[in-house]
């Protein structure tokens, strides 16, 4: 019976201790998340501003990006501190919401690029019809002032000086 | 007297300036128009104002100083604030050529801002581990924001201005979408210590 027990916990310990790397967060595993983190709030950040150079409103999806800045923020300074385990889960939290915005963003790219599009075509249509419009009302009243212009001169008599 | 060519000249002027008027909002779209692009980057002392900063420091002490960043470029930039730590031979950035210190980064702040946003926060500051050799001063450890760096800065006697001369400076990165990286945006403000005992 004792060997038994003894047995047992030989095998518990012997698990524990082939478990225990695999469970382990490492400096280079910690590290690697950073730069997870970082790449993850670079594509939404351009996600953001290329929406914005559409016209689209981004205050949300801004907004939502400075907390996943911080989260990046506070990983790198756990990660100064040593602590490896907020690492990685301040740098998780950063990679999740900076994919959700990037989804967002993309969404939003997509919607005011169609309404930039219809924009565009509407005030090309007004630049045109305005300016033909001005150029023919333009055009009436120069033909009016010539010829008023003209008549009045056919009355005036020559005068000697 | 005006003749009937100076009032053709004065309708095709007319004509010329209502015709850019319509065109203009198309020509927006097009050129994108848009005013002067720039960002700010500044340091306040602990009563923030441009006043009172820290010079004369010592170990063991904490200071305060605040560094802002504001957004002109006419969209959403993402920053970072790099800090940096240098004696008195370190190179700075280079201005002229836009290059950044070559000097490692000891703590750096993310900024996401949009147009005409600005950021401001407080940085404390310490030193610890200061010895002193004959004419030259090392300084050990300098904690940002309560994380340690591991610094072993050495710096002589300034016979000139008397003193053990450091400086705490920060540059200011820039993401460029189109490299997909942060470039170095020109800009950098800094702040000398003067090391005692």
């Amino acid at each position: 019976m004792k060997n038994c027990l003894v047995l047992v916990l030989l095998c518990l310990f012997l698990l524990m201790a082939l478990l225990t790397p695999c469970l382990a967060i490492d400096e280079t595993e910690a590290s690697l998340k950073i730069s997870e983190a970082n790449s993850a709030l670079k594509s939404a950040f351009k996600s953001v501003w290329e929406a914005e150079r559409v016209g689209a409103n981004v205050s949300d999806l801004v907004f939502d990006l400075k907390i996943a800045e911080n989260f990046l923020a506070e990983a790198e300074i756990a990660y100064a501190n040593g602590d490896l385990n907020g690492t990685i889960s301040k740098a998780d939290q950063c990679i999740a919401i900076a994919d959700i915005v990037q989804n967002d963003a993309t969404t939003l790219n997509n919607l005011a690029s169609a309404n930039l599009w219809g924009m565009f075509w509407l005030t090309l249509t007004f630049s045109s019809v305005g300016i033909m419009a001005f150029i023919i009302f333009l055009i009436l009243i120069w033909s009016r002032f010539k010829r008023l212009y003209l008549k009045k001169m056919m009355k005036m008599k020559p005068e000697a000086t | 007297m005006w003749i009937l060519k100076d009032y053709k000249i004065l309708f095709i002027i007319a004509g010329l300036i209502g015709t850019l008027s319509f065109a203009s909002p198309s020509l927006e779209f097009v050129a994108h128009l848009q005013g002067e692009a720039f960002s700010e980057l500044w340091i306040l002392g602990p009563n923030h104002i441009t006043d009172d900063y820290p010079f004369n420091v010592t170990a063991g002490e904490t200071y305060t100083i605040f560094i802002g960043v504001a957004n002109h470029m006419t969209f959403s930039s993402y920053y970072i604030v790099k800090a940096k730590f240098r004696n008195q031979t370190d190179p700075l950035p280079n201005s002229i050529i836009g290059t950044s210190s070559s000097l490692p980064e000891l703590y750096k702040y993310y900024v996401i801002l949009q147009n005409g946003e600005k950021w401001e926060t407080q940085l404390t500051f310490s030193f610890s581990n200061i010895s002193k050799i004959e004419n030259q001063c090392i300084v050990g450890t300098l904690k940002i924001n309560n994380v340690a760096f591991i610094v072993n800065k050495p710096t002589t006697w300034n016979t000139n201005y008397t003193g053990y001369y450091y400086q705490l400076f920060f540059e200011l990165w820039i993401f460029n979408v189109e490299i997909e990286d942060f470039q170095f945006h020109n800009r950098f403000v800094g702040i000398w210590l003067n090391m005692t005992f």
